[in-house]
């Protein structure tokens, strides 16, 4: 990535995290979008799966310390998420409209799985109906949201992969 | 072969992802008095632009539902307004608040709380109140209902709060009549059920009836003793037979919040054990504060009712006279209008006697399981 590039996409990253701070509070209702993982899978494949899994683990241990008793939850399942996205990425990742959406949809959905096995398994029915409702109507949410940034931001939200890492 | 560089690259990222992997696993083992000051670095830190752009997206969205309701207001006359459900709900919430307030006097904070947003965060709350409004790591969060949670974590602008739905939440509690001693904790049921309550540990020879308040026992923890937590529905069975188990309906559905009360540990013991419970002290501050706002329509009220009374009195001294004249003995009393307990006291009218009610209104006992 060139400096411009590099520069784009923390910009990109910043607004995503902003976004998800303020924005989603405002939009409401029972099924919500991730900008934070938009944020780490965008992220996490345009640079090396390490880095993908320190972006992550930053983002993860960031939500942590808003969940009193579950600390530590969200940055195992982000770092997980995002060290395999950006594996994944180098090795099938097309500039297809549609795989995206499906990237997103299905890391999302992996980060609230994590997060939720994690936080206390799947003894009830709530969670069970967390991780097998909710928790993919806000991956498929969340995944139309990419596609929108993407279709009217591109510069800032672009995939793009580095000719090495193909 | 792979490159070398390609080689230490990819040394480096498993280095990085066990290195995350082995940290994100040393924060899940972390016992919370180790965790808790880590996350709050990070809160006051990173997250602490982004938490306050948060409470002013929250106030922003407050406001516009607020103003949704103000031009819903508007166009209608102000006694429609005050009839509307919402706003009475939020009226009576306010002024149980207010209530509450008068009775526990001093020792408190008032405070917006709001759900913060997160796959595992139904039982925490965000409160817009933190060490600079003198609030302290496990003070706790009340409502004119009784119990909410406990601070968990404090941070100088806000603080976050467990719910008595968290798992990790339990408070000693007692029954009003201070007959059944136990441990209040979540009932981990399934559904709905997850919304209540149990109170365990209750000696097998104290029975609880249906509908009997439980409050806190101020045993052993930063509960003080009479903040209500909930009413008994029904007993559990169990395998144990030296206890009993109780399910008990919460005072309190943290969904609703949108104002909460935080004690302080310089809150008064003997206010807060009768806040909850005692009626009397309750209906006292409740009328008192009724009163004080809506003296308006107090008058026009009292002014009402000592019109209706002239005019029954007047209707009663002329049937006595014409009973009188035709010889027919005493006329029938004509009463006049009873006044309900609990309603507004009317004043006596000049020269005439009102006799003293039977039971003062403020002795009128809730029954049990009735709303508060």
């Amino acid at each position: 990535m060139t400096l411009a590039e590099s520069g784009r996409a923390l910009v990109g990253f910043l607004l995503l995290v902003v976004a998800h701070f303020t924005l989603r509070p405002l939009l409401g209702g029972p099924v919500l979008v991730d900008f934070l993982t938009i944020a780490v899978l965008f992220s996490a494949v345009r640079v090396r799966p390490g880095a993908a899994a320190a972006i992550g683990f930053a983002v993860g241990v960031s939500l942590d310390s808003l969940s009193p008793g579950s600390f530590g939850t969200a940055a195992l399942a982000y770092t997980c998420v995002a060290f395999l996205a950006s594996r994944l990425n180098a090795a099938f990742f097309t500039d297809n409209i549609s795989l995206t959406g499906a990237f997103v949809l299905a890391g999302k959905w992996a980060v609230d799985a994590v997060t939720l096995l994690l936080a206390g398994g799947l003894a009830d029915t709530q969670s069970l109906m967390q991780l097998l409702v909710w928790s993919p109507l806000s991956a498929v949410l969340t995944a139309v949201v990419a596609l929108f940034l993407l279709a009217v931001a591109r510069p800032w939200f672009a995939v793009t992969v580095a000719p090495n890492r193909r | 072969m792979p490159p070398r560089s390609a080689r230490s690259g990819n040394r480096l990222d498993t280095g990085l992802l066990i290195a995350c992997g082995l940290a994100s696993v040393l924060a899940l083992l972390l016992p919370d008095r180790l965790s808790d000051p880590v996350a709050g670095i990070v809160r006051r830190t990173v997250l602490s632009p982004l938490l306050a752009a948060q409470q002013r997206t929250e106030s922003m969205r407050a406001a516009i539902a607020a103003r949704g309701a103000a031009l819903q207001t508007g166009a209608s006359v102000a006694e429609q307004a005050l009839r509307a459900p919402r706003l009475e709900r939020e009226n009576d919430a306010l002024r149980a608040l207010l209530g509450l307030a008068g009775r526990v006097r001093s020792g408190f904070v008032v405070a917006e709380a709001f759900h913060p947003t997160g796959v595992v965060d139904d039982f925490t709350l965000t409160i817009a109140a933190g060490t600079a409004s003198g609030l302290t790591a496990y003070a706790p969060v009340v409502t004119a209902d009784g119990l909410v949670g406990m601070i968990e974590a404090v941070d100088r602008g806000t603080s976050l709060a467990i719910t008595w739905a968290h798992p990790d939440f339990r408070v000693s509690a007692v029954s009003e009549d201070e007959t059944a001693f136990g441990i209040v904790q979540p009932h981990f049921g399934q559904g709905a059920d997850r919304y209540l309550l149990e109170l365990r540990g209750v000696p097998f020879r104290a029975s609880l009836d249906s509908g009997s308040l439980v409050v806190s026992s101020g045993l052993g923890g930063p509960y003080p003793r009479g903040i209500a937590i909930g009413t008994v529905i029904s007993e559990l069975p169990t395998i144990e037979r030296w206890s009993r188990t109780y399910l008990l309906r919460p005072a309190v559905l943290p969904s609703t919040l949108s104002a909460v009360m935080v004690l302080l540990p310089s809150a008064p013991r003997d206010s807060l054990r009768t806040a909850w419970t005692n009626v009397q002290a309750s209906d006292s501050a409740m009328r008192a504060i009724v009163a004080a706002s809506d003296s308006s329509a107090r008058q026009a009220a009292m002014a009402e009712l000592a019109a209706r009374r002239r005019v029954m009195q007047a209707a009663a001294d002329s049937a006595r006279a014409d009973s009188a004249l035709a010889g027919l003995g005493p006329a029938p009393a004509v009463r006049a209008p009873t006044i309900t307990p609990g309603a507004r006291t009317p004043a006596p009218l000049p020269g005439a006697r009102v006799a003293p009610p039977a039971t003062r209104p403020d002795s009128v006992r809730r029954p049990p399981g009735a709303p508060r």
